[in-house]
């Protein structure tokens, strides 16, 4: 009996040494995001890339002999879920941390993030998440703010479209009020204002009302602010109730999975914000085929962003180490990082993602309409 | 007059949606007194079971919507089989909870099988739209107001003109003596099983072009649903589909009056409204004291 116990007890002290080696020889990038629930639909190109990134660092040897371990929390499209997420990801000692694109969510884990000093690299757009309101400085935007995006899309509608009648439909989450704030105050700086400003809760799929209301106005460009399923019912109604403005949609609304559930004749001539466009770039086409090859699906800004996260953290573990400090203090000094999804600086209080382009609806694909600045 | 005639027509349209969700909803809780949380699923379900026959195995729309129901109405006898009989004479709370924590799975299940990205499905008559007099009206909407009609309609002459019907309805009203008159209290709880989860892949069916269908797409319906079944009176079959048809009037001509702001918080209002004058629903049911 004495034997056996021995036995365990050396295997287990074995088996605790080999995970220990294990562990040392590896690092753990950290990932929340939703894969369950009413965003993961929206979330999936973020680990498409955030894979894609780990696994060109794993096929080159890994940072500094250390190969990467992705480990992935599921928020479940929930913000509380966002936060218990964020703890459990912190449990496992992740040297950076690729977080949702969701602003309310990443707005909960604030304080965390702040106290925990671990990088944090999200997607999200709210311009509250801005070093100078309520971001700190371990989190980084790999993405262009809202504060540029919608004010390019009033540019373009007012510079390329002659608009002068610019109607908003917004969801009625932080993300579509920070769209709407910085259209007025665009607006405003070109001494316009909205000929009427409609919202929408993000389960709505009827909005025969609002867009009644917004013909009525006269508008002579639309822009909408929303989530897939609610661009999907919008430019679908819009066909049917005969409005014959012009449409910009946000980000979301030209997502390539968005744009296979549009039906073509109702979509074709619809604009759309985008970061970058990086299919159309043949810089990196090379990526793109890959991305393409990897996930059977057409690649995306958002998904390019993350895989240029991974890469920024890669670079700076690869110069300083891993610890965090010292990686918050490096990534702080990245200015004009031209990436595969965006141009990102982070040096003196930058924002993160600096490109927007506004792209076009033609038979089921974009085509590049405008690099806005 | 035409903006109002088009917002009254979309107000329509969703109440009648509102008022199938309610109507499945209302079923189990009228015979077995279950409030089956877990319907919204059901709901997505059919959706996905639609999406699927069409875009994957090919079928021709009829037969997709003929075989998504069949699918929907075993899942039902299933359900009914694993989790309601034996919950049976259990605390409500306890079945409640049971229901949300099948939600929960069931939804973490379509994830799994049917990815995270939105679907779509054709509808019967393409994306064409007829003008009506300035109203522009779109076929698919017409098949649910008129699936509604002949659906609701069916389904009360059946409850009161049929034996099986009024078998249904005592053992909604009085299980026991339901039970005493020779009544087979099982078979007709089964029997509405079944029939809600019918009614939910009709529902998930045709409401797929109009929705998108994701792992999100019952729940809200579900939630009007349950609104409609508190201002239409809880348990109350009739007073599922007219409170579905106020709930989804009354949402539209509020966003269009009103503001679209505010839609939501009107529609609330309403029901309070109700409530407060009436306490147990416009068409309250004597089943409605069980709970």
């Amino acid at each position: 009996m004495r034997m056996i116990s021995r036995s365990v007890a050396a295997a287990l002290l074995t088996a605790g040494m080999l995970t220990s080696a294990s562990a040392q020889s590896t690092l753990t990038l950290g990932m929340v995001v939703g894969t369950t629930g009413a965003f993961a639909g929206g979330e999936a190109p973020l680990v498409n890339g955030t894979k894609l990134a780990v696994e060109d660092l794993n096929a080159k040897g890994g940072i500094g002999g250390k190969k990467i371990n992705l480990v992935i929390e599921d928020t479940g499209s929930e913000q509380t879920g966002a936060v218990n997420a964020f703890n459990r990801i912190i449990g496992q000692d992740p040297v950076a941390i690729m977080n949702t694109t969701l602003s309310g969510f990443v707005l909960s884990q604030i304080g965390t993030i702040q106290d925990e000093n671990i990088p944090t690299l999200t997607g999200a757009a709210s311009a509250q998440l801005a070093l100078d309101k309520k971001g700190v400085p371990p989190l980084f935007r790999i993405r262009t703010s809202d504060v540029r995006v919608p004010a390019a899309a009033v540019r373009f509608a007012v510079k390329d479209l002659g608009a002068k009648n610019i109607a908003v439909l917004r969801s009625s989450n932080e993300y579509g009020n920070g769209w709407r704030i910085a259209i007025e105050d665009t607006l405003k700086s070109l001494n316009m204002k909205p000929a009427i400003v409609e919202t929408f809760e993000g389960a709505d799929r009827d909005l025969t009302p609002q867009l009644l209301r917004i013909k009525n106005a006269n508008a002579d460009v639309l822009i909408v602010s929303g989530d897939p399923p609610n661009f999907v019912v919008a430019v679908q109604q819009i066909k049917q109730l005969g409005l014959t403005m012009k449409v910009i949609l946000s980000n979301a609304g030209v997502l390539p999975t968005t744009l296979k559930l549009y039906q073509p004749d109702a979509s074709n001539g619809i604009y759309g914000t985008v970061d970058s466009l990086p299919a159309d770039d043949p810089a990196h086409k090379d990526w793109a085929d890959r991305y393409r090859k990897t996930f059977n699906l057409e690649p995306d800004y958002s998904a390019a962003e993350y895989y240029d996260g991974v890469m920024m953290v890669a670079a700076a573990i690869a110069k300083v180490g891993t610890d965090k400090d010292a990686l918050v203090k490096e990534l702080r000094t990245v200015k004009d990082y031209k990436g595969i999804g965006n141009t990102y600086t982070y040096a003196d209080k930058g924002d993160g993602g600096e490109s927007v382009a506004i792209v076009q609806i033609e038979n089921g694909k974009l085509k590049l309409a405008a690099n806005v600045k | 007059m035409d903006t109002f005639l088009q917002v009254a027509l979309s107000g329509v349209t969703m109440g009648c949606i509102y008022a199938f969700v309610a109507l499945g909803f209302t079923l189990t809780i009228a015979a077995a007194g279950v409030v089956n949380f877990a319907y919204s699923e059901w709901v997505t379900y059919g959706g996905f079971i639609g999406v699927t026959l069409v875009s994957v195995f090919g079928l021709p729309l009829w037969l997709a919507l003929l075989l998504t129901v069949l699918i929907c109405t075993a899942m039902g006898y299933l359900f009914q089989w694993i989790v309601f009989t034996p919950l049976e004479g259990k605390h409500f709370l306890t079945t409640v909870t049971a229901t949300i924590g099948i939600a929960v799975t069931m939804q973490a299940l379509a994830t799994l099988i049917w990815g995270p990205y939105a679907l779509t499905l054709p509808t019967f008559f393409g994306t064409g739209v007829i003008d009506i007099g300035g109203i522009s009206v779109f076929p698919h909407n017409m098949l649910i107001i008129a699936a509604a009609v002949i659906l609701i309609g069916g389904l009360q002459i059946w409850l009161t003109g049929t034996d099986m019907g009024l078998r249904l309805q005592a053992t909604a009203q009085d299980p026991t003596a339901a039970r005493l008159m020779g009544i087979r209290i099982r078979h007709m709880r089964t029997f509405a099983y079944c029939l809600s989860a019918a009614l939910a892949g009709l529902a998930g069916f045709l409401v797929a072009p109009l929705f998108v269908v994701t792992t999100t797409m019952g729940f809200g319906l579900m939630l009007k649903g349950l609104a409609a079944t508190i201002v239409g009176g809880w348990g109350s079959l009739k007073g599922a589909v007219f409170g579905g048809l106020i709930i989804g009037i009354v949402e539209a001509l509020g966003a269009s009056y009103v503001s679209s702001e505010y839609k939501d918080g009107i529609s609330f209002v309403i029901i309070i409204a109700v409530l407060l004058w009436r306490p147990r629903g416009l068409f309250p049911e004597r089943i409605a004291e069980k709970l």
